[in-house]
C-alpha cells in the first residue's frame, strides 16, 4: 500500500466517523420547528395521543420527535438518470477551486463508469458556472454573518444527517489512482 | 474618496437586515432584480441572498453574502419533498441572519418558504413579483395579505403608483428595475478595450440566454452565418447557469461578464431574448438590436419587446425561419447605416431605487413599532 492510499484511506476514515457522528445527533429541535406540516393537526385521536407520547419521549431524550417524513432526491431533472441512486457525497469543504476542478474531473471519468451513484458536492468554493455543467446537486456551506452558533457548522450538522445513508469520499478521491479508488469504495462496503 | 468596507464590517455596522429569496427562471432576472435592490440599499441595510439561482459567485463578487439551494425546476423532488426541504434550509439561514425585513422575487411565494418565516416569527415580508405574464397563463391564488409590500417591477411604459392591502401592507408599481445605473455603463471605447476588442472592428454581441429551457443554438447559429457574411465579428455571451456548453462557430468569440449591459455599448449590434432585464438594458444601452421573444415562456416576452421597439432602435422578430432571420438582420443593418441609433425615452428607470426606499422605510417602521 504507497503513502498516498494510505493517506486517501486514513482521511476517508476519519472524515467518515466524523459525519457519522454528526448525522447520529442531528438538531432535532430546528427538524420539528420547521416540519413543514407541523400545524396540521393529526388524523385521528389516537394519532394525536400517539405523537404526545413521541414528543414526550423526545423530551427526556428517549425517542426521536414527531417529524413529517419525505424522501429526498439528489438527482436533477437536465442530468442523466442516475440509476437506483445511490448517493455519493463528495466531501470537499476547504478545498481550492482549481483542486476541486481537478478533482470533479476525476470523479466524472469514474462515475460515468458507474452509473448507479449519484453524486452530491458539498462545497465551500462558488465556482458555480463550472458545476452547472457537471449536472450534480450542490450543497454550497458557505459562512454567513450573523449572531448565535456558526450558520457553517449548523449546516454540515444538517446535511450530515439529511445524507446519512450516502457513501461519503474526500475530494482528494477524485485523484486517486483505479486501486485507490476501488480501495475506497471496498472500504464504504466493509462498515 | 468612498470608504470600501468589507462585508464583516458592514455586517458590524449594525444596519437592520434584509434577506432576499429569489427564485431562478429562464435566465437571472430575478436575481438581477434582487441584486439591483440590494445595490441601492446599501448603506442603509444589509442584504444577504438564498439563491435558488446557481450564480452565487455573482452575488459575492457584487459583495453580498449568499447561500444556496438547489430550485425545484431543478430538482427531482416532489414539489412536497422540496418545499419541506426548503423551509428546513430557509430556516437556518433566518436563525442566522435575523432579518427585519425577508423579500420574496418570484411568480408565486413557495409553501416552505411562507411557513419558515412564519415559524421563525414572521419578520416583514416582501414580495417581488414581476407582471406581464401572458394571458392564457395559470394563475394560482396568494393571499396578499400575508405580505407587508408587494413590490410589481414595472415594464418599460410604467409609471409609480399605489394600493393598500387587505392585511395593512400596500402594492406599488415601480417603474423598471436596472441593476446598473445609466453611468455605470461604460462608453463604447473602455468597453471594447476591457472585453479586448478591436477600435474599428464591427461587432454584434449575442446574449440568447442559457438555452436549459429552450435550444437556442439553432436561431444562434443561422443568425451568426448571416452576421458573418455581412462582415461582422460575433461575440457570444455565456450564461453563467447554462448546464451545457453550446457549440459555436470557431470565430465567434465567447465572453462571460456580468452585468453584461455594463458591455454593450461597445457592440454595433446586439441579438437577445426580450426578458426583463434584457430590455430594460436595451433601452439604457441603446444600441440596435433584434431581440427574439421566448414564447416558451409564461411572461409575455412579445408584447415587452414591443414596448421596447418604441424607446429603442429594435428589430422584434421570432427569428423561426431562415426568411425571418435574413429579415431581421436586413432590418437592423438598415437601423445601423441610418444611424438611427438612440430613441428618447421619457419614462423614469429607477425602480431599484425607488423599491430600496420602500423597504427601508418598511424596516424603520418596524424599529419603530408602526407596523
Amino acid at each position: 500500500m504507497g503513502a498516498d492510499e494510505l493517506n486517501l484511506m486514513k482521511e476517508t476514515q476519519a472524515l467518515r466517523k466524523t459525519i457519522a457522528a454528526w448525522a447520529a445527533d442531528p438538531e432535532w429541535s430546528l427538524l420539528c420547528r420547521y416540519d413543514l406540516l407541523r400545524l396540521k393537526p393529526p388524523r385521528s385521536q389516537g394519532d394525536l395521543w400517539f405523537r404526545r407520547a413521541k414528543n414526550m419521549l423526545a423530551r427526556l431524550g428517549l425517542a426521536r420527535p414527531h417529524l413529517t417524513k419525505y424522501s429526498w432526491l439528489p438527482t436533477l431533472k437536465h442530468a442523466l438518470p442516475g440509476g437506483n441512486s445511490n448517493v455519493l457525497l463528495i466531501w470537499a469543504m476547504g478545498v481550492e477551486q482549481d483542486d476541486l476542478r481537478e478533482a470533479c474531473d476525476g470523479f466524472l471519468k469514474r462515475i460515468d463508469a458507474e452509473s448507479s451513484k449519484v453524486p452530491v458536492l458539498v462545497t465551500d468554493c462558488a465556482d458555480f458556472a463550472y458545476f452547472s455543467r457537471l449536472q450534480w446537486l450542490v450543497e454550497y456551506v458557505p459562512e454567513l454573518n450573523g449572531d448565535g452558533p456558526s450558520y457553517r457548522a449548523r449546516k454540515l450538522q444538517y446535511l450530515a444527517w439529511r445524507y446519512r445513508d450516502a457513501l461519503v469520499v474526500p475530494a482528494s478521491a477524485g485523484k486517486a489512482c483505479e486501486t485507490d479508488w476501488n480501495e475506497v469504495m471496498e472500504m464504504e462496503m466493509k462498515r | 474618496m468612498a470608504i470600501q468596507l468589507s462585508i464583516e464590517e458592514r455586517f458590524r455596522l449594525n444596519e437592520p437586515k434584509v434577506l432576499f429569496l429569489n427564485v431562478n427562471g429562464s435566465g437571472l432576472g430575478h436575481m438581477n432584480r434582487c441584486l439591483a435592490y440590494a445595490k441601492q440599499l446599501q448603506g442603509r441595510m444589509h442584504a444577504v441572498f438564498f439563491s435558488l439561482a446557481s450564480a452565487i459567485e455573482i452575488i459575492e463578487e457584487m459583495g453580498f453574502e449568499a447561500d444556496y439551494f438547489v430550485s425545484p425546476y431543478w430538482s427531482a423532488n416532489s414539489s412536497f419533498s422540496w418545499n419541506s426541504e426548503l423551509a428546513v434550509r430557509f430556516g437556518l439561514v433566518l436563525e442566522r441572519v435575523r432579518p427585519a425585513v425577508v423579500v420574496f422575487d418570484g411568480t408565486w411565494p413557495f409553501q416552505g418558504f411562507m411557513a419558515a418565516c412564519e415559524a421563525y416569527g414572521a419578520p416583514a415580508l416582501v414580495w417581488s413579483n414581476r407582471g406581464l405574464l401572458k394571458a392564457d397563463t395559470p394563475s394560482i391564488p396568494v393571499d396578499e395579505a400575508a405580505f407587508d409590500l408587494i413590490i410589481q417591477p414595472g415594464e418599460l411604459n410604467a409609471r409609480s403608483k399605489e394600493s393598500h392591502l387587505v392585511g395593512g401592507g400596500k402594492k406599488i408599481m415601480v417603474p423598471p428595475v436596472c441593476l446598473l445605473d445609466d453611468e455605470e455603463l461604460l462608453d463604447r471605447a473602455t468597453a471594447r478595450e476591457e472585453l479586448g476588442l478591436s477600435a474599428h472592428g464591427h461587432y454584434v454581441l449575442f446574449s440568447l440566454g442559457p438555452g436549459n429551457l429552450k435550444d437556442v443554438a439553432g436561431i444562434g447559429h443561422n443568425l451568426i452565418r448571416l452576421f458573418e457574411s455581412d462582415g461582422m465579428q460575433v461575440v457570444w455571451a455565456q450564461a453563467p447557469i447554462s448546464v451545457r456548453d453550446i457549440e459555436l462557430p470557431p470565430r465567434v468569440k465567447p465572453i462571460s461578464r456580468y452585468p453584461l449591459v455594463r458591455y454593450m455599448r461597445a457592440f454595433d449590434a446586439f441579438v437577445g431574448a426580450a426578458g426583463y432585464n434584457t430590455c430594460c438594458e436595451v433601452v439604457q444601452a441603446q444600441i440596435p438590436s433584434v431581440l427574439v421573444p421566448n414564447t416558451q415562456l409564461a411572461d409575455d416576452q412579445a408584447r415587452r419587446a414591443g414596448l421596447v421597439a418604441q424607446m429603442a432602435p429594435v428589430v422584434v422578430s421570432a427569428c423561426e425561419t431562415e426568411d425571418e432571420q435574413y429579415e431581421s438582420i436586413e432590418k437592423l443593418l438598415g437601423l445601423i447605416e441610418s444611424g438611427t441609433q438612440s430613441k428618447t425615452n421619457p419614462f423614469p428607470m429607477n425602480g431599484a431605487s425607488v423599491a430600496a426606499d420602500e423597504i427601508v422605510a418598511l424596516a424603520r417602521s418596524l424599529e419603530h413599532g408602526s407596523r
